[in-house]
C-alpha cells in the first residue's frame, strides 16, 4: 500500500437525555477498520459512562461494538480516536466472491427508483462505449451538477427518489441517488459511511464494483475518494450503516451531537 | 440460483430478503421447524397447496382444543371410528424444540396478552412445559441469552420458540422501534449460542413469487415430481407465461405480489373491457409485479350454522414439524368462512374452525 497521508481522527458523539434513562443498550458502527486502502494504526474507544464492550461483525463485514449501561444516566458520550494511514485514489480489490455482490446489485429500500429517477436514467443511462467505471464516474459528476446541496430539506428517512424529485439534499441523498442509478445500470454499488479531512459531521459516499475492484466515488464533492477519506462502514444503503442504534428505558427526550475532527499529522 | 432455476433478483430484490442473515447458519441447519401448509380440495377431488407459511404459522392449538371438546361431548364417536390420535402435538413440538436447543431452558416468546394468538402461546407453553415469556423477561449477557425469573435469578436459555415476527425480534438489528423484542438476541443467534424457531429470514421462502418455484425446487433437489400440486401459477415475467396469461386472461386470477391479506387480487372474468385493456397495459409495463393463477373450483365443506347443516368454503392447514426428520402431524386446522359467498376463512374475519379427522385405516 502506497501511503498517501497519515491522519489523526477523533469522532465524538454525545447523547443528552432530558430525564435520566436506564437499561440503555447500544450498538455502534463508528470504528474504522483496516483494509487495502487504509491502515488503522491505533484506535481507542472511550465511553462515558464507562461500560464493558462486546464486539461483532455483521453480514456486510462491518465491525461494531455493543454494550449496556444499566444505571440511570442523563448523558452518553462515545469518543473514537486514532490514527489512520491512507492510500490515495487506488482501487481496492474486491474482497468478496461475486455471488455475495448480489445484495449490492438490486434496489434497496432507500434506492428504489420511481418515475423521476427512471426518467433521469432514460436521459443519462446510454453508454457511449463507456465501461462500468467511466460510466459511473460520469454519473457521479452529473449528479453533482444536477443537485443542489442543501441541509434541512431532507432527513434520515428521505429516499433517493424523494430527494431527486426535489433536486436538493445532503451527502446521504447524493449517495442514494448514485446507488439507484448504478444499480439500474447493473453495476454493483454500496453505500459508505466515513470521515473526511476537516471538521464537521460524518460523510457518506459510494463504492462501485468494476473489474473485481471497488472504486470510491463521492458525488457530493464531485470527486473520486483519495487519501483524505477514512471509511467506517458499508452496506446497501443508509440503514445498514446506522452509526448508533439503541434502546433504553425512560420517558425523556434525546438530543444528539456529533463532531468529527480529521487532520493530517 | 447458481443453476438458474430461480433468477437472482427474485431473492435479492424481494421484500422478504434480509441481508443481515447472510453467512448465518441456524443450529443443526434447521430453518423451518414449524411449517403451516395451507391446502384446499378442488371439485375434481385433487388437493392443492395454496400457500406455504414458514415464518410464524399459528393455529395448532385450535385442533387440539376442538378434539378435546369433541371427545368430551361425544366419546362414542371416537370409539366407533378409527381416527388417528392428535393429542401428541405438544410432544412433537417439544421434541422439535429440544432437537435444536443448544443448552438451557426452552421458552415461548409472546408479544403479550393483548396479542390475538396469546391463548395459543400460553396453551402451547402449558402443554410442552416451556416457559411463557415476554421480551423483557429475557436478557442478553456475555453473548448468552438468559431468562430472568421473578426473584432476579438468571438462567440460560437454549431455544426460543418465538411468536413474534423477525422485524420485531431485536431492535438493535431490525426495527429500532420494537419494544417487544430482546436487544442483541440476534448477536447471540449469529454466534450459534441460541436456537430460534423458526429461523430468521424465512420470509424469503414463502412469498407469492417463490411459491411458483417450489415445484421446481422439489424437482431440482430431490429429482422427483411433487406429490401435492400447487395451484397452476404463471409468472408474466417469463415470455411463455405472459403469452399464456394474455390468451387465457378470463380464466385467471391475478395477484399483486407486493400486497397481502386478500388485497390486490383481481379476477380476469370480472373486468370490463376498458379495465381489462388498462390492466393488460400495466401488466406489460410491470410484468414482475403480478402472478396469475388458474381459478380453482373448491369443494365446499358441510358445517353447522345454528343447528342447520350448510355448505361453506374451507381450507386445511397441515403442520409439518422438523427435528431430525420432517413429520406431518396427523391432524390440522380446518377453517371455514362464516358467510355463504365469502372465501375468507381467517379467524380475524369471523371464520370458524372445526375438528379435523385423519382416518387410520
Amino acid at each position: 500500500m502506497q501511503i498517501d497521508r497519515t491522519l489523526r481522527f477523533c469522532y465524538r458523539m454525545s447523547l443528552g437525555f432530558s430525564e435520566p434513562v436506564q437499561k440503555h443498550q447500544f450498538a455502534l458502527r463508528m470504528i474504522p477498520q483496516s483494509d487495502m486502502r487504509q491502515q488503522i494504526v491505533d484506535c481507542k474507544v472511550v465511553l462515558e459512562p464507562a461500560c464493558a464492550l462486546k464486539e461483532g461483525v455483521d453480514s456486510f463485514g462491518n465491525r461494531y461494538v455493543y454494550g449496556e449501561i444499566v444505571h440511570p444516566h442523563s448523558a452518553f458520550c462515545v469518543e473514537v480516536r486514532g490514527t489512520a494511514r491512507t492510500a490515495g485514489g487506488i482501487a481496492v480489490l474486491c474482497e468478496i466472491p461475486v455471488m455475495s455482490l448480489a445484495p449490492y446489485r438490486f434496489a434497496s429500500q432507500y434506492t428504489r427508483a420511481g418515475d423521476a429517477l427512471k426518467a433521469y436514467y432514460g436521459q443519462n443511462g446510454q453508454r457511449a462505449g463507456e465501461d462500468d467505471y467511466a460510466f459511473a464516474a460520469r454519473l457521479n459528476h452529473q449528479i453533482y451538477q444536477d443537485m443542489v446541496y442543501k441541509q434541512g430539506v431532507t432527513d434520515i428517512h428521505t429516499t433517493a427518489e424523494e430527494a431527486f424529485s426535489d433536486r436538493r439534499g445532503v451527502c446521504q441523498d447524493y449517495a442514494h441517488i448514485m446507488l439507484a442509478l448504478c444499480r439500474m445500470a447493473d453495476i454493483p454499488s454500496r453505500y459508505v459511511v466515513g470521515m473526511i479531512e476537516g471538521e464537521g459531521y460524518s460523510h457518506a459516499w459510494v463504492e462501485i464494483c468494476a473489474d473485481q475492484r471497488w472504486y470510491g466515488m463521492d458525488p457530493t464533492n464531485d470527486k473520486m475518494t483519495d487519501g483524505t477519506y477514512i471509511k467506517i462502514s458499508h452496506g446497501r444503503d443508509y440503514q445498514d450503516c446506522i452509526v448508533n442504534r439503541g434502546t433504553f428505558r425512560g420517558t425523556g427526550t434525546q438530543t444528539q451531537q456529533v463532531s468529527i475532527v480529521v487532520s493530517e499529522e | 440460483m447458481k443453476d438458474k432455476v430461480i433468477p437472482e433478483d427474485f431473492i435479492f430484490a424481494s421484500s422478504g430478503y434480509m441481508p443481515e442473515c447472510e453467512g448465518v447458519s441456524p443450529v443443526r441447519g434447521v430453518y423451518s421447524h414449524i411449517s403451516g401448509i395451507d391446502l384446499v380440495k378442488g371439485k375434481d377431488g385433487e388437493w392443492y397447496i395454496l400457500e406455504d407459511n414458514l415464518r410464524v404459522p399459528s393455529g395448532a392449538s385450535y385442533p387440539m382444543i376442538a378434539r378435546d371438546l369433541c371427545r368430551r361431548s361425544s366419546p362414542k364417536t371416537f370409539r366407533d371410528n378409527l381416527l388417528e390420535d392428535n393429542r401428541n402435538y405438544a410432544q412433537l413440538l417439544r421434541k422439535t424444540m429440544d432437537y435444536v436447543n443448544v443448552e438451557g431452558h426452552t421458552v415461548i416468546l409472546t408479544p403479550g396478552r393483548y396479542n390475538a394468538a396469546y391463548f395459543e402461546h400460553s396453551y402451547l407453553a402449558e402443554k410442552t412445559g416451556a416457559h411463557l415469556v415476554n421480551g423483557n423477561e429475557l436478557l442478553v449477557e456475555n453473548d448468552m441469552l438468559y431468562y430472568v425469573d421473578y426473584k432476579g435469578k438468571k438462567e440460560r436459555v437454549g431455544a426460543v420458540y418465538r411468536r413474534i415476527s423477525d422485524e420485531y425480534l431485536d431492535p438493535m438489528h431490525f426495527n429500532p422501534e420494537s419494544v417487544i423484542g430482546i436487544p442483541h438476541v440476534f448477536d447471540v443467534y449469529r454466534k450459534g449460542k441460541l436456537a430460534l424457531l423458526n429461523a430468521i429470514g424465512n420470509g424469503i421462502a414463502d412469498d407469492k413469487e417463490i411459491y411458483y418455484f417450489v415445484p421446481k425446487m422439489v424437482k431440482y433437489y430431490l429429482g422427483e415430481e411433487p406429490v401435492l400440486s400447487n395451484a397452476p401459477t404463471y409468472l408474466p415475467f417469463y415470455e411463455t407465461d405472459m403469452a399464456y396469461v394474455l390468451a387465457h386472461f378470463d380464466n385467471l386470477v391475478l395477484k399483486d405480489v407486493a400486497e397481502a391479506g386478500g388485497y390486490g387480487v383481481v379476477f380476469g372474468s370480472s373486468m370490463t373491457k376498458a379495465q381489462k385493456a388498462d390492466f393488460i397495459a400495466l401488466l406489460k409495463r410491470e410484468p414482475r409485479r403480478f402472478i396469475a393463477q388458474e381459478v380453482i373450483d373448491f369443494q365446499d365443506l358441510e358445517i353447522q350454522d345454528n343447528g342447520i347443516v350448510v355448505e361453506r368454503k374451507a381450507d386445511l392447514r397441515a403442520f409439518v414439524l422438523m427435528a431430525d426428520e420432517p413429520y406431518v402431524w396427523k391432524s390440522g386446522l380446518t377453517r371455514f368462512s362464516r358467510n355463504p359467498d365469502s372465501f375468507i376463512v381467517n379467524s380475524s374475519q369471523g371464520g370458524g374452525f372445526k375438528d379435523t379427522w385423519v382416518l387410520s385405516r
